[in-house]
């Protein structure tokens, strides 16, 4: 792979408020999007000659409109040079980074607009089981009664049995996802104050190990960014530079996943690192999909370089909360900013951007240069980790 | 019996056969020697199609589990336990527990067997 360090850059990083838009279908909410990352870039339109795009499908168990990218071309102002829809789940806007790259990397491209939405419906009547169609087979996993929190459930009593953990360590992921979004003024929990590590493990039940605080914020929303070139950026955009990607896809399955930790992340992980040619000392923030609680303490300890012991000992003594030396979801993570369904994976995103660009919303970390992302698919099924810097 | 090899159909109907004689029966690669899991028609490793139905031992180890306390839907009771069996060591498969979901644990033996589910059958799993 081409190294991306001199070429590519994300801009116009931006998102709706997670929440409930109900008078707003999938293709609005795309376009509503589609205004917001172009106001955010400062870019002129006609520069644009790529687009990605991911619909939002959840709310019809997974059932999405594989030409959402033709429906908005016309909002575009000349013929593009790539153009298509993409969904790798929760991985889909790092994979759409990727995507971007390389086309930019081999010059079929310069700036690639990567849009998403998506309607995270409240968790009723079938909707469990709709949902879990997406990513349970129909014979031999969704029969059993697997949906989705139960399928995770499955990953959390494995990674605590192995790691001889108890539910607390989950419950402080939730705790430390709460208190970055208490600073963050689009994040769902914003106002609902500070959550302590007896409320989570007091929440009602789920699926064991998770309460209902171990789970993320269903939601809807909507937003993107701009993957571009540097020849077509005014040298005064803010931006994130893509320094490293990494792609991993070890398995179909929950059943069939060889492990249920990160090792199934472990290569993209590494991978990332490599092409940046950083080591974890050097990352300033760590943004990691959080479906659930016990995500970040299966995923972060590959990429810290730490034990999971190690890292679940961060979490309880505050080092990844606000003012840590380890920040973790600085904008409260789905876990309290919300999970957004089909656009869940680019909040991470948007953050990590944000942060080495100088320009937060939330809380800002200090000497914020170097973040690292990782986003997830599926039943940790699609993996893709970025390292993005700031601007040299 | 031979799998087909012509696509998904013919391999979910013999899956389900197996368990409607309460069998489970999954298609074994003799050239590999494993077992080809999801059920398919041929071979992920050597693209052979000569795969033969074979009997699997139903006695396993509880890999992991979960105890499912919100329904995902109108047709399952809660609480219902939901366990990954390791059945040997190149095969894992999802079962239902509705028995004894107290004693749960990684690591103990359990037994699976299928039962009539909806228009299909499921694959339950007893505690031994």
């Amino acid at each position: 792979m081409t190294n991306p360090r001199e070429v590519v850059s994300i801009v116009g990083a931006s998102e709706l408020p997670p929440g409930r838009y109900p008078h707003l279908d999938g293709l609005a909410l795309l376009r509503e999007a589609l205004d917001a990352v172009l106001a955010a870039s400062s870019l002129d339109p006609t520069a644009i000659d790529g687009l990605l795009v991911c619909p939002a499908g959840m709310i019809s168990g997974g059932v999405t409109d594989v030409f959402v990218h033709e429906r908005l071309a016309d909002d575009l102002p000349r013929a593009l040079r790539l153009s298509a829809t993409m969904n790798v789940g929760g991985a889909t806007y790092a994979a759409m980074i990727a995507r971007s790259v390389d086309a930019i990397a081999s010059g079929r491209a310069r700036a690639v607009v990567c849009l998403g939405a998506g309607r995270f419906p409240p968790v009723r009547d079938d909707r469990g089981t709709l949902m879990a169609a997406m990513v349970a087979h129909p014979e031999l996993e969704l029969p059993v009664g697997a949906f989705i929190p139960a399928l995770y459930a499955l990953t959390a009593t494995d990674l605590l049995h192995r790691h001889g953990l108890d539910r607390a360590s989950l419950a402080a992921v939730a705790v430390a996802a709460r208190a970055w979004a208490l600073e963050h003024p689009l994040a769902l929990q914003r106002l609902r104050g500070a959550l302590t590590i007896d409320e989570v493990l007091e929440a009602p039940w789920v699926s064991t190990p998770f309460g209902l605080l171990d789970c993320s914020i269903p939601c809807e929303g909507g937003g993107g960014f701009i993957v571009a070139h540097a020849s077509v950026l005014d040298p005064s955009i803010p931006r994130a530079e893509v320094l490293g990607i990494g792609e991993h896809h070890p398995h179909g399955m929950l059943t069939t996943a060889r492990g249920l930790d990160a090792g199934c992340a472990s290569p993209a992980i590494a991978q990332a690192f490599a092409v940046a040619d950083v080591k974890p000392d050097d990352i300033d923030l760590w943004e990691v999909y959080d479906a659930f609680t016990s995500v970040p303490l299966a995923i972060l300890p590959a990429a810290m370089g730490r034990s999971v012991a190690d890292v679940a000992a961060a979490f309880r003594d505050g080092r990844t909360g606000p003012g840590g030396d380890l920040p973790v979801n600085t904008y409260g993570g789905l876990l309290s900013y919300g999970h957004t369904g089909d656009a869940s994976g680019l909040s991470m995103i948007i953050e990590a951007v944000r942060q080495v660009s100088g320009t937060p919303i939330g809380r800002p970390v200090s000497e914020a240069e170097l973040a690292f992302v990782h986003t997830y698919g599926g039943m940790l099924a699609d993996h893709v980790s970025l390292v993005l810097g700031a601007q040299p | 019996m031979t799998v087909g090899g012509q696509g998904s159909a013919s391999d979910v109907r013999a899956y389900r056969d197996g368990l409607a004689r309460g069998e489970f029966v999954l298609p074994w690669c003799r050239s590999c020697a494993r077992w080809r899991y999801p059920p398919g028609g041929r071979c992920p490793a050597c693209r052979s199609a000569d795969l033969e139905w074979t009997l699997v031992d139903p006695t396993g180890v509880v890999a992991s589990f979960t105890i499912v306390h919100r329904s995902p839907s109108p047709q399952l009771e809660v609480p219902y336990g939901i366990v990954l069996v390791d059945l040997d060591a190149t095969l894992r498969v999802m079962a239902r527990a509705e028995d004894d979901l107290d004693r749960l644990r990684v690591g103990l033996e359990i037994e699976i067997f299928p039962i009539p589910w909806e228009s299909s059958f499921v694959l339950m799993g007893r505690l031994r």
